[in-house]
């Protein structure tokens, strides 16, 4: 499946996200190589850099999380999901394992609670992780 | 929130990086070629203040990210264009961007490393991730009068790993020369090494 | 500009001198000038004997010409630049640099420094177009009438950079092949590059760019 089609697969579990999420101001969808499948909140022209630098995100926090003296069972399983905030804006973002298809990374932002970010995002990554 | 614009799949259809030791003008050969402001993610650098790499603000930094700029074409098509961080703590941007990469610039500096121990430290950190194939290694700072002699030295390492020795003296400040090295970079013919 | 680079391809060691009593050899750069205009600077440069100089300009009127002075039309050629060189120094053993047109195709055994001709381009185009002639070169054998159509804005640069590459030993004439296209190929129309069998993605990308920014 190309990109395009991807987009166009997963897109109403985004439109689902963003539309439970209040105050949501962006969500994107892509490859862990930083290429988009489906963007929400965001134009052209921002797309390419944020699909890249999500991608870049998650790969360092990974590194990051892999290089702490963690215990045996503390961090197990690497990077579960990075989250930052800005002026009261919540940004998280997870990697996506599937069962049937390549890995992908999701990222949103939204002005609600943090826990209400992350409560949404982690049942999309379910949903999309079964797709 | 129905207002949000929605745009599915990429117009990214290929992807070129620029990689190198910390300072050697990554970022700036992006800025010489890039249609849209580069996004970079430059933070300060306590290891700046050894290698004499002061920027004109005065600030001294280094990459930490990746530095993003774009060729955008009239068919909407985009190519994106990325300097990935030099240092070796930063190995895992490496394994996440370079195997997507139509065309990989290596740049490294011409007037330090006389035993090309840093180039060499490259040269084998693409190999490993079967980068080689289209590369090309941009030397910058050759000294006035040792053209020659510097760039033969590199072509003599770089023939271990590209027969073909893809290298070039570039200014990253100059468009044109920055646009040769990709252009080798894409264009390149390459026979493997027999092991 | 180009001049200088020019310089800088040939084999004598040369200095640049501002000040026109330091230099053996003078150049006027009088492609912007109307003829009326070269005419009155010649008169106000005149010097006789001691002197030999070249001017470079787009137009030579007739009552221009002058004794001592030798007239290179611009853009220049490097045949012609050589040319009235090794005649200023018709004793010295320096091996004539022109290059000539060779009959055979080429092939190049490994990368020239490409970017070391690139003051002799007309713009970012050239550059491209100079470095993916060279990868062809590197493919198979090209024919030089071929070459040159696929470098328009870089035919300086190219002879140049042949020059050199035969100089080095790293340019091989291939033999003679039957050629398709040479008595059909239109002045205007440059061959498409011949793609790499691995590289398709690649030279789809340069002919991008060609157009891009030309």
């Amino acid at each position: 499946m190309d990109s395009l089609a991807m987009g166009h697969y997963f897109l109403p579990v985004l439109q689902d996200m963003v539309t439970s999420l209040p105050k949501v101001r962006c969500a994107v969808l892509c490859t862990p190589d930083g290429f988009n499948i489906a963007s929400i909140g965001l134009d052209e022209k921002q797309v390419g850099k944020m699909a890249a630098l999500s991608s870049s995100l998650m790969a360092v926090g990974a590194s990051a999380i892999d290089g702490l003296p963690l215990g045996s069972t503390e961090g197990s399983g690497g990077l579960n999901v990075m989250t930052m905030e800005a002026g009261g804006v919540h940004v998280a973002t997870v990697r996506i394992q599937r069962q049937q298809g390549a890995d992908l990374v999701l990222m949103v932002a939204a002005a609600s609670p943090l826990g209400v970010v992350l409560h949404v995002l982690q049942s999309t990554r379910a949903r999309i992780a079964g797709m | 929130m129905n207002k949000l614009s929605v745009v599915l799949g990429h117009q990214v259809e290929q992807q070129v990086a620029f990689v190198g030791p910390f300072g050697v003008g990554k970022t700036t050969a992006l800025r010489a070629i890039s249609d849209v402001p580069v996004v970079n993610t430059d933070v300060d650098s306590a290891e700046a203040v050894g290698h004499l790499t002061l920027q004109p603000s005065g600030k001294t930094t280094t990459t930490v990210g990746l530095d993003y700029g774009e060729w955008r074409f009239p068919d909407g098509k985009v190519v994106a264009l990325i300097g990935v961080p030099g240092q070796d703590r930063f190995d895992a941007m490496w394994d996440a961007l370079l195997p997507r990469s139509s065309a990989i610039v290596l740049w490294i500096y011409g007037d330090r490393d006389p035993t090309r121990l840093e180039c060499r430290k490259w040269l084998q950190a693409l190999a490993q991730r079967k980068a080689v194939a289209r590369l090309a290694v941009a030397v910058t700072r050759v000294p006035d009068g040792q053209e020659q002699q510097v760039l033969d030295s590199v072509r003599e390492l770089v023939t271990r790993f590209h027969p073909l020795a893809p290298v070039l003296s570039a200014d990253p400040r100059e468009p044109a020369d920055v646009l040769q090295a990709v252009t080798m970079a894409l264009v390149t013919p390459y026979t493997a090494l027999q092991a | 500009m180009a001049f200088k680079s020019l310089l800088g391809m040939n084999e004598r060691r040369w200095e640049w001198r501002e000040e026109p009593d330091a230099a053996a050899l003078w150049v006027i750069d009088a492609s912007c000038l109307e003829p009326a205009g070269l005419s009155q600077l010649l008169q106000e440069h005149k010097k006789q004997g001691a002197y030999q100089g070249v001017v470079l300009a787009s137009h030579f009127p007739a009552q221009a010409v002058q004794g001592g002075w030798t007239f290179l039309k611009v853009p220049l050629q490097m045949d012609k630049v050589f040319g009235w060189i090794d005649h200023c120094f018709p004793d010295r053993p320096v091996p004539i640099g022109a290059w000539t047109a060779p009959e055979q195709p080429v092939r190049l055994k490994v990368w020239p420094n490409v970017s070391r001709y690139n003051g002799l381009l007309d713009g970012k185009s050239g550059a491209i177009e100079l470095a993916a002639a060279c990868g062809q070169m590197l493919a198979k054998p090209c024919s030089y009438p071929d070459l040159r159509l696929a470098c328009p804005h870089a035919l300086l640069a190219l002879d140049a950079l042949l020059a050199d590459a035969q100089q080095q030993g790293i340019l091989t004439m291939e033999p003679k092949i039957a050629s398709r296209v040479s008595g059909q190929v239109r002045p205007n129309e440059a061959p498409k590059p011949t793609q790499p069998p691995s590289s398709g993605l690649g030279w789809g990308l340069v002919t991008r760019l060609l157009s891009k920014f030309t």
